[in-house]
């Protein structure tokens, strides 16, 4: 079903962290850009549609004062919101934003770092863009804060916290198929496998909470008002948004999934894994019944690679791209 | 059992369960097992995981030494150096656990804070070595560093849950408390700690766990870790909550159910054998390893020196004497067939990948060992690894064409010559050329040889080298900064492994390409003129 392109090198090796790929498609030039973490650092490429011109870019999380150690990035996404697009790195200091090609930052928020280092550890992690202006980063402290981002400018403010997680939230993810009809905007996912979804607004609602089972939701993905989540078990759960009926249950990895992804226009679901395998399944929303059912498509396996990230290149999933701890590079798959 | 020394015992809230169980030389080394009445000592996530990466690699450090000074005892017949008896073997190892574990150096330790710098976790685990009466030269502590940290980092990747990390480490009961996703992150960050390195360890590859780039062979088929179930199957359910469909798809892997959870208590069945004495299973062999990493190093910060400083004055509290070199009443014994290796080995430092034995062990007396270990670990930032001076009055004659130039402005990738271009560009000179900034051997036609970083190739073959490793046809070794190879002169250029060789044209093709059409416009000399017509 799908077969392998030219990989596109990066400048450092990726980190082995959740969701660590970040694919933002640029039609209007015909460009795709790619982002990976490594340690301190994110490695960005831009790639032409037809393969011929990479350019390289790297981004050093910049800190208040140089005289501490630099801080580990956590994540790195690109957010699309209807007239801008924002590239937001979390880290154990703070979060920043900047302009999608990284040129420069619009906004950094500094998280409070105790003064003896013996509380809990900070960081944030898991990035999600919300409808119009909201963009949304989940912190260690289990808190969500939400930002009001205005069409241009830097004006960025933070417009709500949301108090409901207890454990350091995972990741995140918005509405990805863009129809209205659906009520729920928002998931949030956390250490101990809670999931709460969102309705967002001037003030953010909390519609639904799913209990977890005390295994960590690592990835989570909100399709057609259903939440796609894969967890430290290596299974992937459907529920149902609103009510947290529970669709399908998939054993679909041997170990931890470490990022999901879904191409909102055909309902393809990428997965993958430490144990080195990407697959490829389909969702469908059965009319007479109205639940959501899942199909496996395609398996591929990057051997001897704990893959940290895997994304589609574009709505439909036509392509893929996969990266892994200690590659420095992006595996790139096409339909054939 | 050994006995450890009393005062290391009674430490109320930390007690040590004595780590090195050899009754018998079959017997595999336990690793060693700390418990803590006390949790609250560690706090912060990415902050605990300094001791898990100390604790890591001393325990391998234990293990390669306790395999090494076996293999010393056995192999080595160097009469006139002394051998090594059970006694002192064990002398060793319980010296260097005391230290590891002696309670003020464990509560430093314990404190939540950064990780360190590579070079100065590399200071911190010499000076431990260095507690009992046994002396590494810098050579083979750099290989036993790089030995430690690929098994290390073996261990991390495949330890199937990241909670099996207590399973590999020493038990902590610390860490027990905290969730899946918090063991996650801890491995996470050590996983960043070890990224990047691919020290090839002959021990791997021969056992096919390791290829031949440095990556590891990593299985996942076979049982499933505990709590996960055997992928394949996709189950429906109903908005009631009943099953509707159950169906399998291909998993392209075989897998089991899981194993039995491995157990967290002292002493108990671990299940899974990583994390145990690798080299007990094995002959007494050499273990070497190749470098070939780029990796950064990265600068001490002065925080960890602060630290270390610290820990140092820890470690070395007992007794401060002056080290006195002359008085090494003890004895030599050296894992070298000669001499002349031995020397190699030193001067080659880290970043030679020649074939011999590692670790060059001398044991002094007792008394001196207790040296005065703050001072050397406030040197380290600024202490060069220097060859001996002896070597380096050696041969300083006779070699082909050498010279100390100055080192060019910036490395200049491609001739601004036309001719030297051309000639590049339609002879297998540009693949040499490719190895800029490459550490590689040139072989010489007068039977010697120089291994350093290439700077730089012209058309003509001329190599420019730094930081060389010279060696004369008669195998003396003299270190130079700088060596000029004229292009008559090379009999060899040795091609690193991990080049691609096609890639490597490829790309000095697209820079010459690059230069050419660059003069291409409106100004410029032009090149390959087009022929009027």
């Amino acid at each position: 079903m799908y077969h392998k392109e030219k990989s596109i090198q990066l400048k450092s090796s990726a980190s082995a962290l959740y969701n660590n790929l970040s694919v933002l498609r640029i039609a209007p030039r015909s460009l795709t850009y790619f982002s990976v973490v490594h340690a301190n650092m994110v490695n960005m490429v831009s790639a032409s549609w037809d393969g011929l011109n990479y350019s390289h870019r790297q981004l050093q999380s910049k800190e208040a004062n140089v005289a501490t150690s630099s801080s580990l990035i956590m994540q790195a996404a690109w957010c699309v919101l209807p007239f801008r697009e924002i590239l937001v790195l979390t880290s154990q200091k703070g979060i920043q934003m900047y302009e999608s090609d990284g040129s420069i930052m619009v906004y950094w928020h500094a998280l409070d770092n105790p003064e003896t280092p013996t509380a809990q550890a900070v960081f944030a992690r898991g990035i999600a863009a919300v409808r119009e202006k909201y963009i949304c980063v989940g912190v260690s402290s289990g808190s969500v804060l939400v930002f009001d981002v205005p069409c241009k400018g830097s004006n960025v403010t933070l417009s709500e916290v949301l108090e409901e997680h207890k454990e350091s939230i995972t990741d995140m993810a918005s509405e990805c198929s863009g129809s209205l009809d659906c009520i729920a905007d928002m998931v949030s996912a956390d250490d101990s496998g809670n999931l709460c979804v969102w309705k967002s607004g001037e003030y953010f609602q909390l519609l639904n909470k799913i209990p977890g089972f005390d295994m960590t939701c690592s990835s989570v993905k909100l399709w057609k008002g259903t939440v796609v989540a894969g967890y430290g078990t290596g299974q992937i759960r459907l529920y149902e948004a609103i009510t947290g009926i529970v669709h399908a249950e998939v054993n679909a990895h041997a170990r931890w999934i470490y990022s999901l992804d879904i191409a909102p226009y055909s309902g393809l679901l990428l997965s993958s894994a430490e144990d080195s395998l990407v697959r490829v399944w389909h969702l469908s929303v059965n009319p007479e019944t109205n639940s959501v059912e899942i199909v496996h498509m395609y398996n591929e396996c990057i051997t001897d690679t704990q893959i940290c990230g895997a994304k589609f290149c574009d709505g439909d999933g036509y392509a893929f791209a996969v990266t892994g701890y200690d590659l420095s590079e992006i595996i790139r798959y096409t339909q054939a | 059992m050994y006995p450890l020394k009393d005062k290391q015992i009674n430490y109320g809230y930390i007690c040590i369960q004595s780590p090195y169980t050899v009754q018998t030389d079959s017997t595999p080394i336990q690793k060693v097992i700390i418990s803590l009445a006390n949790p609250l000592l560690l706090k912060t996530m990415s902050m605990r995981t300094l001791p898990l990466v100390f604790i890591n690699l001393g325990g391998e450090m234990l293990y390669i030494l306790d395999q090494r000074l076996r293999a010393q005892k056995t192999t080595d017949g160097n009469l006139q150096k002394g051998i090594w008896s059970d006694e002192d073997r064990k002398r060793v190892m319980n010296d260097i656990i005391a230290t590891m574990f002696n309670k003020a150096f464990m509560e430093e330790l314990l404190k939540p804070q950064d990780l360190y710098s590579h070079r100065a976790l590399k200071t911190v685990l010499t000076r431990l070595a260095h507690a009992s009466v046994m002396r590494l030269n810098t050579a083979s502590m750099e290989r036993l560093y790089e030995l430690m940290v690929m098994a290390f980092k073996h261990q991390l990747l495949l330890c199937p849950r990241p909670r099996d990390l207590l399973l590999i480490s020493k038990i902590i009961e610390v860490y027990t408390p905290l969730s899946d996703g918090e063991f996650q992150l801890l491995r996470q960050t050590l996983l960043i700690f070890l990224q990047d390195i691919h020290v090839r360890v002959s021990l791997f590859l021969k056992d096919k766990v390791q290829h031949p780039n440095g990556r590891f062979v990593l299985s996942f088929t076979g049982p499933v870790p505990h709590g996960t179930e055997v992928p394949g199957l996709i189950r429906l359910f109903s908005r009631s909550g009943k099953e509707l469909k159950r169906c399998e798809f291909p998993t392209e892997g075989s897998y089991t159910s899981s194993i039995r959870v491995g157990s967290f208590e002292l002493f108990g069945d671990r299940v899974i054998r990583i994390g145990t004495n690798m080299y007990s299973v094995t002959t007494p062999e050499e273990s070497n390893t190749s470098k070939s990493y780029s990796q950064k190093t990265s600068e001490p910060d002065p925080l960890a020196k602060e630290e270390l400083n610290l820990l140092a004055r820890l470690m070395g509290r007992l007794e401060v004497k002056n080290r006195n070199t002359d008085a090494e009443i003890g004895f030599r014994v050296n894992l070298f067939a000669t001499d002349q290796e031995e020397e190699e080995a030193e001067a080659s430092g880290g970043n030679g990948d020649k074939p011999f034995e590692v670790i060059n062990i001398q044991a002094t007396q007792d008394i001196q060992v207790n040296t005065e270990l703050a001072r050397i670990a406030g040197e380290f930032t600024d202490r060069v690894e220097q060859p001996d001076p002896a070597e380096e009055t050696s041969d300083k004659g006779q070699s082909t064409a050498r010279s100390a130039l100055p080192r060019p402005k910036g490395p200049m990738e491609v001739s601004h010559s036309i001719r030297e271009r051309t000639i590049a560009e339609n002879s297998l000179v540009i693949l040499l050329q490719g190895l800029q900034g490459e550490v590689t051997t040139v072989d010489l036609r007068d039977e010697s040889t120089a291994r350093g970083r290439v700077i730089n190739v012209d058309a003509f073959m001329n190599v420019r080298l730094e930081e060389v490793l010279y060696r004369d046809r008669r195998g003396r070794l003299s270190q130079l900064a700088d060596l000029f190879i004229t292009g008559r002169n090379v009999r060899y250029v040795h091609i690193p492994d991990h080049v691609d060789i096609i890639k490597t044209i490829q790309t000095q093709l697209e820079k010459i390409r690059r230069i050419r059409n660059f003069a291409g416009g409106k100004g410029g000399k032009k090149e390959f003129l087009k022929k009027k017509k």
